[in-house]
């Protein structure tokens, strides 16, 4: 049983890797006036011709701009306004991903290029999910097998009790 | 694979998640605990797996291990599948978490198509594991390819089909791999699922 069970898991992991993530991952570049965004399945190459859609800040579900990925994955918008714009990509396939860019006053006024990666939509703020993918797994792993240690616990000592009861 | 949300109805998505608690208890309950380490370690597997992926026809598709859980766990694959989907979702954003039912129920099916196909006695073994590994994917992607065909969301079953044949296929090979190493290694550990 447990060698079985090692080389499975060693098969998976192993082939796995680090930095082998499936869903979709958006990149933006700032550069005044446009923002431009890079659509990749993590180590897998772009999103060809995914439909986008985009959002400015505060107008609800109204769509500022619907456009798609060119074969590189890559699309642009010229933002009008300061604020958080949410992004959503779509690939057609089931693969979908709601991110967000923060445009700054400062973006309208000066000509920098910016390199930033997607935000999660409405918070704005840094996550668990901005942990590395091999950490992630890990606690993922540590879980489950945590919950299924609990569970055997459980039961084992179920069993003990119903069998000092009989005794 | 993995449905994201936002693009089934979530009327529908909550339906499914309330399926999948029933079919959860159904087919968790009364588990014994010689069966949990099993499960334990297929459902670390399952949850890996989706991290095997690769680029086909512009889209990404991945591993799934449902016809081989199906294999090894029979009816508790189940289980197995909504928990690995569930932490997929959480720690990888793979598939949303209000369709983790829906999820549950496309590739729970996958492996319980798998499992029937294994119990088929009178087939050569090594063509019962190819067939429940391809069939575990192939039939997941298939209910799934209905599910948008009836939203009206994507880009069309047959693509769906298509792409997701070849993935079976390669899932079907690793299954048979798999099955035969655990034939020379430990050979009870197949008894379970029959």
């Amino acid at each position: 049983m447990m060698n079985g069970v090692i080389f499975l898991t060693s098969l998976v992991i192993g082939i796995a890797g680090p930095g082998l993530e499936h869903g979709i991952e958006v990149d933006f570049v700032k550069r005044a006036p446009s923002v431009i965004a890079t659509c990749s399945y993590s180590g897998s190459g772009p999103v060809k011709n995914a439909e986008v859609l985009v959002y400015s800040p505060g107008e609800g579900d109204d769509e500022y701009q619907k456009g798609g990925t060119d074969v590189n994955g890559v699309f642009a918008f010229v933002p009008d306004a300061p604020g958080q714009w949410k992004i959503v990509v779509d690939d057609g396939h089931g693969h979908r991903k709601e991110t967000a860019v923060t445009v700054t006053e400062e973006f309208f006024l000066s000509e920098e290029t910016a390199q930033v990666p997607g935000e999660d939509a409405g918070t704005g703020e840094i996550g668990f999910t901005d942990l590395p993918l091999w950490l992630r797994a890990i606690w993922g792993l540590t879980l489950i097998f945590g919950i299924a240690c609990l569970l055997y616990l459980l039961k084992v000592r179920k069993l003990i009790q119903s069998g000092n009861d009989r005794a | 694979m993995h449905i994201a949300d936002g693009i089934i109805a979530t009327e529908v998505c909550i339906a499914a998640d309330a399926i999948s608690l029933g079919a959860l208890y159904a087919f968790g309950k009364k588990t014994e605990s010689g069966d949990i380490p099993r499960m334990g370690f297929m459902g670390a597997a399952l949850f890996v797996a989706s991290l095997i992926h690769f680029p086909i026809a512009g889209t990404s598709i991945h591993l799934g291990l449902y016809g081989l859980a199906g294999i090894l766990l029979g009816i508790r694959a189940f289980p197995v599948i909504f928990v690995a989907l569930l932490f997929q979702s959480l720690i990888f954003q793979h598939g949303g978490l209000l369709t983790v039912g829906l999820n549950a129920i496309n590739m729970g099916a996958g492996a319980m198509a798998g499992w029937l196909v294994w119990k088929a006695g009178s087939i050569p073994e090594s063509i019962r594991a190819f067939s429940a590994g391809f069939i575990g994917i192939l039939l997941a992607a298939f209910l799934m390819a209905m599910e948008f065909q009836i939203t009206g969301y994507g880009r069309g079953a047959f693509f769906i089909a298509y792409i997701y044949s070849i993935a079976a296929a390669v899932e079907g090979v690793l299954t048979l791999t798999i099955i035969n190493f655990f034939k020379r290694a430990k050979p009870d550990i197949l008894e379970y699922g029959k």
